[in-house]
């Protein structure tokens, strides 16, 4: 009887000693997480403390660009909505249009002399899809394999009218990110920029980035016509460069917009099967 | 203790070390229980200790090793030095360890709660502030961008300009061929070495209902290795950028890398290459 009493005595001290342990040891780790928790406040704050300011501004900056883009765009839509309606899905015939567009086209492009049209026809009646009519044509050129590429890239740009209709809308956002990171102030003006008729930004595309580069730091500004390049604009540059002076004095810009249904090349001798667009 | 001389005077006894005296006594009694009786006996001078005057003992005794066995066994049965010292220790700290823990656990938690480093202020810039309000007013600006920018990339859609939306769906299933075969074609002339052009591309068949591009022609190298250019060729091709697609092979290899010799020396390998450009 005793030694039970004993053994449970020593069994309960046992008990409570390594119970007293642990709650201490639980509670060094509870001081030592909370310390740590100081740590990181403190930490954040600092971080905080120091975005908070360029935060402020830069959502300021924001409120402001996108208000004014607001009206802008109402006013940039209306305008680019009704060169589309007229120019890219006409609702007659586009045949005339394109005809023209394609044949200009090959005489304000300057690249190499052997780039011919040899063959230009198109089906006598549209055919109906609804909300979208196709008349579909056939090209003949003769030329080199590098001017008929450029050829049919310049033709590739049938249907843009603005410099954001030639970025994707992800890169748009790379683009006006970073615009907004490393020159805040020309945020309006790059925006504005998106809305720039692209055969304007083709005639001249050195003094329209300087346009929107002017309040930026050299080397911010640097930055951003790299990525302008990177994100489609290098194309325009150089493809559509050489004939936009031309397209723009001929009234042919937007060019309409066209699908290349087929391309077979037999020497020298290109056949395009092309479908044209009208509404 | 068993089989050792042990010997102790009376004089120890009386000085008062009784723990000693007693186990000596103890064992002195157990030899005689055991049938062991001591080998030597004898009185010597007597020594004053306090105001006890007994006269000097001496006890000296040998075990006689008689009973040995079962004095032994006894003493396994006993073993009062054998019990665990450790435990017992621990077992009497116990509940002073459990108090602190307790007591300390209580204050740590309390701790914790009260001393939030939410409520102490944080200078920013030439005002003070408490961290929380500092991150709610952060949290309130990046909410307030993300619905600016939500609003912004609704502008960049055309949304209200029916016409409009109709030609950004038509030009999104219209390949740019022109600009691929550009990209093509800048390929082709960077294997271009001096006068030595070893690409040529004359056939081209483009297949708007596939979306795809082949290309067919010939790689000549009077150095004997037009394979070796060719598949550099298909390799420069798969890394331009309409070509480049998560997963998925847009650049056919040939049919075969095959090489022939030329009369007029080096050798000529004919390809059949297929891109697609759709990435769906």
């Amino acid at each position: 009887m005793t030694d039970r009493l004993a053994g449970r005595r020593l069994f309960m001290g046992l008990a409570a000693f390594f119970a007293g342990t642990a709650l201490v040891l639980i509670s060094c780790a509870v001081l030592a997480a909370h310390a740590r928790l100081f740590g990181q406040k403190r930490d954040t704050a600092v971080m905080v403390g120091t975005q908070l300011p360029e935060l402020k501004s830069s959502v300021a900056l924001l409120a402001a660009s996108v208000e004014a883009e607001q009206i802008f765009a109402e006013q940039a839509l209306l305008a680019r909505e009704e060169q589309a309606a007229a120019y890219i899905l006409p609702e007659g015939s586009p045949v005339g249009r394109a005809v023209s567009a394609i044949q200009e086209t090959m005489i304000g492009f300057k690249k190499g002399d052997g780039l011919t049209l040899e063959k230009l026809s198109f089906g006598q009646e549209p055919e109906d899809h609804g909300s979208i009519k196709t008349t579909a044509g056939t090209m003949v050129l003769r030329g080199p394999f590098a001017d008929v590429a450029a050829f049919l890239t310049v033709l590739g740009y049938g249907g843009d009218m603005m410099i954001r209709d030639v970025i994707p809308v992800a890169d748009q956002q790379v683009f006006l990110a970073l615009v907004e990171e490393t020159a805040p102030l020309s945020l309006k003006g790059a925006e504005d920029f998106l809305y720039l008729d692209l055969v304007q930004y083709a005639s001249s595309p050195d003094r329209e980035e300087q346009r929107i580069l002017a309040d930026a730091a050299p080397e911010a500004a640097g930055e951003i016509r790299t990525l302008l390049l990177q994100i489609g604009l290098a194309g325009v540059r150089s493809a559509l460069g050489p004939v936009a002076p031309h397209l723009k004095a001929r009234e042919l810009w937007p060019l309409p917009l066209l699908r290349i249904d087929r391309l077979t090349r037999d020497g020298d001798r290109w056949t395009a099967d092309i479908t044209l667009y009208s509404r | 203790m068993s089989g050792a001389e042990v010997c102790c005077s009376s004089a120890a006894i009386s000085a008062g070390i009784p723990l000693f005296s007693k186990r000596v006594l103890a064992h002195v009694q157990s030899a005689h229980e055991f049938g062991e009786f001591p080998e030597e006996l004898f009185h010597g001078e007597g020594v004053k200790r306090g105001r006890m005057l007994s006269p000097p003992i001496r006890l000296c005794y040998k075990p006689t090793g008689m009973q040995t066995k079962k004095r032994e066994q006894a003493a396994q049965q006993k073993e009062p030095h054998d019990e665990p010292v450790f435990l017992p220790a621990i077992a009497r700290l116990g509940v002073p360890v459990l108090v602190f823990g307790t007591v300390f656990s209580v204050l740590s938690f309390a701790l914790t709660a009260l001393v939030s480093p939410d409520r102490f202020p944080v200078r920013v810039g030439d005002r003070v502030v408490r961290l929380a309000d500092l991150q709610e007013e952060e949290a309130a600006l990046r909410k307030k961008q993300g619905e600016l920018l939500v609003a912004r990339e609704k502008l960049l859609q055309n949304s209200d300009a029916p016409v409009l939306t109709q030609v950004a769906k038509l030009r999104a299933e219209t390949d740019s061929l022109g600009a691929l075969l550009l990209e093509i074609d800048a390929v082709r002339r960077r294997f271009i070495t001096g006068d030595i052009d070893p690409i040529s591309i004359p056939q081209v068949t483009y297949d708007g209902s596939t979306r795809t591009l082949t290309i067919g022609g010939q790689v000549t190298d009077p150095a004997g290795r037009s394979v070796s250019i060719l598949s550099r060729f298909v390799d420069e091709l798969r890394l331009i950028p309409s070509m480049q697609s998560d997963g998925k092979q847009t650049v056919s290899d040939p049919a075969e890398y095959v090489q022939r010799d030329r009369p007029e020396g080096g050798s000529v390998s004919d390809f059949s290459i297929r891109l697609s450009l759709n990435h769906d």
